[in-house]
């Protein structure tokens, strides 16, 4: 259905009820950033962003657009594998020091917990409760700095707002690294699990984007809870064209609506979600899930918004979808893709004279791998007081780093040639045998974001133009290895 | 009305209650000490509490220093003794000095096993194939992960399978490991070689490098499978050497090394190409992709 913008504070709030802690794009310090909302106020109202290759500006006009913005430089894996965290404590003293286990209240939060149980974060009901010390597990402890300011890093029960398709893309890809594996991550698994997603699908794209050629974007179709899309309406207006993707997607929709009729104006009761399986999958799209549009003119009000929250339509579902459509296809059409067949290229372009170029310009900073909304490496490291406590600390990592591949006090990849190949074969190439997923979902972080401008596509082109003049790749496979 | 709402909980699964965080070392206890050479020492560890982990050959555990760190080392006991756990270090940096240096009764954090472990199927498996003959390849402290498949593979032995042929390089005399029980794995029948890079007057053996050896060694390479553990660019070379003498390249197996920071797949330090190294080794084929990933510089 289509709704507005105050019907989406609705669902803001009834995802607070719901005991979330809500988080989504925030304008802070001239950037934006994923932080906690409590309404759309809080988002980058009216900004636009500029990106290109080593470049990021931000644009502020009295447009009420909510996601004029494509990505921001924060992505939600410091969520759920926060820069730093602390995996164990132990204190200072003597007899701690030799049974350094044994005696758990000399142990901090982290190892306490651990010890104990894993525990599995309460199905939230309603109340959404704070899991009291005691219940808190690993991740509790563990020192978060993704949000300083904030003291309600703690909970569990998280819920994105207004993320993009490609950063939905790149958690499916987290979860494969840190969920599906042998070892799953607690830290992780307790936010990931029950995390409730709100994905705001792109209308355009800036010049990194290549989102299209990963196919992560700038739709999205599944792993969501709930999808807008951002239309401006004939009389200037934005409205949101909503879709459901989960159960309780359609649960916290409910809610919403009925949250804003209990404050007010009464609904029609015809307001009944349903979805596209439950009606055939009549309309051939590629949309596994839509809610009838149904005639709600009786829109509902929110106490707390100034415009009345609607669930309403003067389009027809058709008009809607082929907005969209137009509105993907023109976001699709400013971007430059990757190269289709780039798992195979690198694989067979391991000794590229390019490396060599690159690296005369990679200034190994390890920008691109912090931005990375897929980058997981990270250093395990003992840091020790003057008494004797020890915290082990886990800590991200970036492949660019002489040390991140040091054996024997010596690196393996000494070059920086080396360290861009490793990184680059590793996003494009070796992911496939690792994870059997591409690492890379197109968001182009690592294009803006790198001080010199490095950019992956053109990278790849040039090594592709090389292949194809010497004739030895086969016209093969697509982004997987063949 | 809202409160009556639950919303399911859906997408991964939730480590099991009472699991141990994959991260949380356990204490292990310093039973005894065994300086092996001026670099190498081994350690055996008790567990506090709760037993001591159970083992295949080949495989790795996490050992931490406490205060100084963590890192990868591999398992030199038996697998079947049920004794300590044994570690045979090789001070090479912060922590394996740490560790080298901690005296009997110090608190070792242990994390493991982790790893694939050495594939013994061929000689375990199939009647057929039981007389295959084993070549045994090290260099240097490469030998510690191979004992455990050197006492498995003479208890095999004695069964009557197959010749088990154990070649060693080393760097002088006096950094050959274990020097002692090399005479013991002759009686129970093995045929056991050592070669040094600089020989003193002591020594009567060969001198050079392992490679050297292959040639001369009693097996049938045509029916024969070999465990090499030690320097890459030696293990490049002798995988080489094996090669040449007629050995199939699956039937080569390499213990690679690279930093390991996590032994689970979570830290990204020991990717090598397609592989990370803790998941999905450290004991890798020669065939498939890794003879020519071996042959990069720097990857």
């Amino acid at each position: 259905m289509v709704v507005n913008r105050a019907f989406l504070d609705a669902l803001v709030a009834a995802l607070l009820e719901y005991g979330y802690r809500v988080l989504g794009p925030v304008f802070q310090n001239g950037s934006i950033v994923i932080d906690d909302l409590t309404s759309t106020a809080d988002m980058p109202v009216g900004w636009t962003d500029e990106q290109s290759p080593g470049n990021y500006r931000l644009c502020h006009s009295a447009d009420g657009q909510l996601f004029g913005w494509t990505v921001s430089p924060a992505s939600p894996k410091a969520l759920l594998f926060p820069p730093r965290v602390t995996v164990w404590q132990r204190g200072a003293g003597r007899d701690d020091f030799s049974v350094p286990f044994a005696q758990p209240v000399a142990i901090t939060g982290a190892t306490k917990s651990a010890i104990s149980t894993v525990s599995k974060p309460q199905s939230t009901g309603s109340t959404g409760k704070v899991l009291s010390d005691t219940e808190l597990t690993f991740s509790a402890s563990g020192t978060t700095h993704f949000n300083p300011r904030s003291n309600r890093d703690d909970r569990h029960l998280l819920a994105l707002v207004g993320i993009r398709p490609c950063e939905a893309a790149a958690l499916e890809i987290n979860d494969a690294v840190f969920m599906k594996g042998s070892f799953p991550d607690p830290f992780y698994c307790e936010r990931r699990s029950d995390m409730f997603l709100l994905v705001a699908e792109c209308a355009s794209s800036n010049a990194s984007c290549f989102c299209d050629s990963m196919g992560a974007g700038p739709g999205i179709d599944s792993g969501f809870d709930l999808a807008v899309t951002e239309m401006l309406d004939e009389d200037g207006e934005y409205s949101y064209f909503l879709r459901i993707g989960s159960q309780r997607g359609e649960e916290l929709f409910t809610v919403a609506v009925e949250q804003a009729s209990s404050i007010g104006v009464g609904t029609d009761p015809s307001i009944e979600p349903s979805t596209g399986m439950d009606r055939g999958e009549g309309d051939g799209k590629d949309i596994p899930t839509f809610v009838e549009l149904s005639d709600l003119s009786n829109s509902v009000s929110q106490s707390t918004s100034m415009q009345r929250a609607s669930c309403s339509l003067n389009y027809s579902l058709e008009e809607v979808l082929a907005k969209r459509d137009a509105q993907l296809q023109h976001a699709k059409e400013l971007q430059v893709g990757m190269h289709p067949r780039v798992a195979e290229l690198l694989r067979r372009n391991l000794d590229h004279p390019i490396f060599t170029d690159i690296a005369g310009r990679c200034l190994a900073c390890g920008n691109c791998t912090s931005v990375c909304p897929t980058c997981f490496c990270s250093d395990v490291v003992d840091k020790n007081d003057m008494h004797g406590a020890i915290s082990r600390e886990r800590s991200w990592s970036s492949c660019f780093n002489a040390a991140h591949s040091e054996l024997h006090g010596q690196p393996v990849r000494h070059s920086v040639a080396s360290r861009y190949r490793q990184w680059l074969t590793h996003k494009f190439s070796n992911w496939y045998d690792q994870f059997g997923t591409s690492g890379c979902v197109g968001c182009g972080r690592c294009i803006t974001w790198c001080p010199v401008g490095i950019d992956v596509r053109q990278e790849v082109a040039g090594i592709a133009s090389d292949a194809d003049m010497k004739g030895d790749m086969q016209s093969t496979g697509s982004h997987g290895p063949s | 009305m809202v409160t009556e709402k639950s919303v399911e909980p859906f997408r991964g699964p939730i480590p099991e209650s009472g699991s141990r965080h994959p991260l949380l070392p356990t204490p292990y206890r310093v039973v005894k000490r065994v300086v092996e050479t001026d670099t190498v020492v081994t350690l055996f560890l008790e567990a506090l509490e709760g037993g001591n982990l159970t083992f295949r050959p080949g495989q790795f555990n996490m050992l931490t220093a406490f205060g100084v760190g963590e890192i990868a080392v591999s398992i030199s006991g038996d697998p079947l003794d049920g004794g300590p756990i044994r570690h045979t270090i090789a001070s090479v940096g912060a922590v394996s000095h740490a560790l080298c240096s901690l005296r009997v009764g110090s608190l070792v954090g242990v994390r493991g096993p982790f790893g694939n472990g050495w594939d013994l199927t061929g000689v375990t498996g199939m009647a057929g194939s039981a007389t295959q003959d084993v070549v045994v390849v090290a260099g240097g402290v490469g030998l510690a992960p191979l004992r455990p498949a050197v006492l498995e593979l003479l208890k095999m032995k004695e069964e009557g399978r197959g010749r088990v042929v154990v070649l060693i390089g080393s760097r002088s005399p006096d950094q050959v490991l274990f020097k002692e029980e090399l005479d013991v794995w002759r009686t129970r029948g093995a045929h056991v070689e050592v070669t040094v890079d600089r020989a003193d007057a002591s020594w009567r053996g060969s001198v050079g490098v392992v490679t050297s050896l292959i040639s001369s060694a009693p097996f049938d390479p045509h029916d024969a499978f070999s465990l090499v553990c030690g320097p890459e660019v030696m293990m490049r070379f002798t995988a080489r050497a094996l090669l040449d003498k007629g050995m199939h390249e699956d039937k080569i197996q390499l213990s690679l090394e690279r930093n390991m920071q996590c032994g689970i797949g979570w830290c990204g330090h020991c990717q090598l190409g397609p592989y990370l190294l803790c998941r999905d080794g450290p004991v890798f084929p020669y065939g498939g992709r890794l003879a020519e990933l071996l042959a990069k510089r720097e990857l």
